[in-house]
């Protein structure tokens, strides 16, 4: 029988990983179900189920004159093929939750609503719970997500009387998965620039990151927005930007 | 005496996997194979051939050229400690690490006896002149292995008949060949035939469109198609392995050697007319290269460092070594340090 599951995987150390998930991995390998995967994804299932053979998606963010969205829309189009119309099982193993920040998965999901084909959700633990570790949040103003890509080239504003978490930060090599975080600085300068319009100067932010394998450990550094294009930030690092006269306690780091 | 012959095998697939001679059968691709792709040959006349077209592409002012021949001279060190090996393993158990190594000894002994390759791969197409040379008997029918097997070249140079066709080795799984503007249309299709396993790998018989949908076409095709890279790079014989890899990838570092009072070299070291990069731009230089006859990447270094390390004999002292290679010790130490922890040098 021909199945699409997406399975989120957890942010990092695999003990973050769901029952749910873990039980799917080892089905899926007694089934012989066809799965797909980023580097980050393959390295997590690596930890827990190493005789998993999944196929290497990082050619999509390799790929001459494709960008991102063109990318995404076809890998769905593709995995929604390969188990509907090729009929083979396919397991689309993603980092974190599949339902942050994951156009593909999106675009997966609304295919499948669209053509009424059944869809398996395998939720998994958002970075975002890791992220806020880094600083003290109190929900009382909201939170804005937004990807810092989409507010440094494409145009989003911020409100600047509510915290926000600007992910994917150090997300800008072209491998998308690249451990290279020298290509981070250009568009840091963007984002601060971008920011500056909104913001002071002095107005303090949080580059949030994390130690990387195995421990993942949240790093926090706390810099005027002034000094965000200082230094290149890790690959999966996040900015906090804490509201403009919004409880203070929110332009605190936490060390744990 | 050895039995006369009843039966000619082609050139291709190159590189064979069988003997070169099974009773009346002579296999002109695995003869081949034995000549060009082993160690013996690579140390000895085939990095001589290299070294002297460098010298003449440098001569000539041909930079590129030499930034290649460069490049391919000092891999004869690497390679040649690795071909014995991989030919076993390629006839025995194949690897894509074993065809990748056979396909750069291929373009190593192409480029030295100035032998052009095959159309795409990097495997010989020998001169008629070799083939004439192989093959004293006359009339030898001629036992094809299917498509791209060289079978013409044969035909041609030495006159013979094709007897049959007995396609290819049943081992290798069917490739479908498709012009490239095919691509787009038949990728879904195609996909699910690799995904399946009812085809091996797709040949495009032309260029793909420069469009993004036919780069997600054929970046779909070498993802699910387990041969793909490997028939793109290699051709038929790299239906037999799965993946990709570059000779590169499978070079690594030297390990550090010990460190003592009293050192030897651990590899070859040499003077070259500079690096591939400094070649490319044309500006050739006295460059010191540390190599290894392993499978490790050869070492750019100051010259210095060869004169350091030609003078390490396995006796002399460090002040022995200074009054010898009339150096200050500030000016040795740091080099027999850097030898050591690349792996050039060890106590002796």
């Amino acid at each position: 029988m021909s199945r699409l599951t997406i399975l989120g995987l957890g942010p990092a150390r695999p003990e973050q990983m769901t029952l749910e998930a873990r039980e799917a991995l080892a089905q899926a390998v007694a089934s012989g179900a066809r799965a797909y995967g980023l580097a980050h994804a393959r390295a997590l299932v690596e930890a827990v189920e190493p005789r998993l053979v999944i196929h290497e998606l990082d050619y999509l963010y390799r790929l001459p004159g494709v960008d991102r969205p063109v990318a995404y829309r076809d890998l769905a189009t593709m995995l929604v093929r390969r188990a509907f119309e090729d009929q083979v099982e396919v397991l689309y193993l993603v980092a974190g939750s599949p339902l942050f920040i994951n156009d593909a998965v999106l675009q997966i999901r609304r295919l499948c609503q669209q053509r009424q084909l059944p869809l398996r959700l395998i939720h998994g633990m958002s970075f975002v719970e890791l992220v806020l570790q880094g600083v003290y949040w109190t929900g009382h103003r909201g939170l804005q997500l937004l990807s810092a890509w989409n507010v440094a080239r494409d145009g989003m504003e911020l409100q600047t009387d509510r915290p926000a978490l600007l992910c994917q930060l150090g997300e800008f090599s072209v491998g998308g998965e690249a451990l290279a975080t020298d290509g981070s600085v250009g568009v840091l300068v963007e984002l601060r620039d971008r920011l500056a319009s909104s913001y002071p100067l002095d107005h303090p932010v949080a580059v949030l990151a994390s130690s990387g394998h195995p421990d993942y450990l949240p790093q926090t550094r706390q810099i005027p927005l002034s000094a965000l294009a200082d230094e290149p930030v890790p690959v999966y690092s996040n900015l906090w930007v804490p509201a403009i006269g919004g409880p203070a306690v929110e332009s605190e780091v936490a060390s744990g | 005496m050895a039995e006369a012959l009843t039966r000619l095998r082609p050139l291709g697939p190159f590189p064979p996997w069988s003997a070169a001679r099974s009773g009346s059968t002579l296999d002109l691709g695995a003869l081949m194979r034995d000549q060009l792709l082993q160690r013996r040959a690579l140390w000895g006349p085939l990095r001589r051939l290299l070294q002297s077209r460098l010298a003449q592409a440098i001569e000539a002012s041909q930079w590129s050229r030499s930034a290649e021949l460069l490049g391919m001279w000092l891999h004869t060190w690497p390679v040649g400690a690795m071909v014995d090996p991989a030919v076993s393993e390629w006839m025995t158990c194949p690897s894509v690490e074993s065809l990748a190594t056979l396909a750069r000894a291929s373009e190593l002994a192409c480029a030295a006896l100035g032998w052009p390759t095959v159309p795409g791969l990097p495997w010989p197409d020998p001169p008629a002149e070799w083939l004439r040379t192989q093959l004293a008997e006359q009339g030898v029918p001629l036992v094809g292995r299917g498509e791209g097997d060289g079978r013409q070249r044969l035909i041609d140079a030495l006159g013979l008949t094709l007897e049959r066709d007995e396609g290819w080795p049943d081992e290798l799984l069917a490739v479908e060949s498709i012009p490239g503007e095919a691509l787009i249309s038949r990728r879904a299709e195609l996909a699910r035939r690799l995904v399946r396993g009812e085809l091996g790998a797709v040949q495009l018989t032309s260029p793909i469109p420069p469009s993004p949908l036919a780069a997600l076409a054929i970046g779909e095709l070498r993802m699910e198609g387990r041969h793909q890279r490997a028939f793109e790079a290699w051709g038929p014989a790299g239906l037999r392995v799965e993946g990709f890899v570059t000779l590169a990838e499978l070079l690594g570092a030297a390990p550090p050697g010990e460190p003592g009072p009293v050192l030897i070299p651990t590899g070859d070291c040499l003077l070259a007319p500079g690096t591939p990069a400094s070649l490319r731009r044309g500006q050739p230089e006295t460059v010191g290269w540390l190599l290894w006859e392993a499978p490790f990447r050869p070492v750019p270094v100051h010259p210095l460092a060869v004169e350091v390390l030609r003078a390490l004999d396995g006796v002399a002292t460090a002040p022995q070594l200074c009054a010898t290679l009339e150096l200050s010790e500030d000016q040795l130490q740091p080099v027999l340090d850097a030898l050591v922890s690349v792996g050039a040098a060890t106590a002796a």
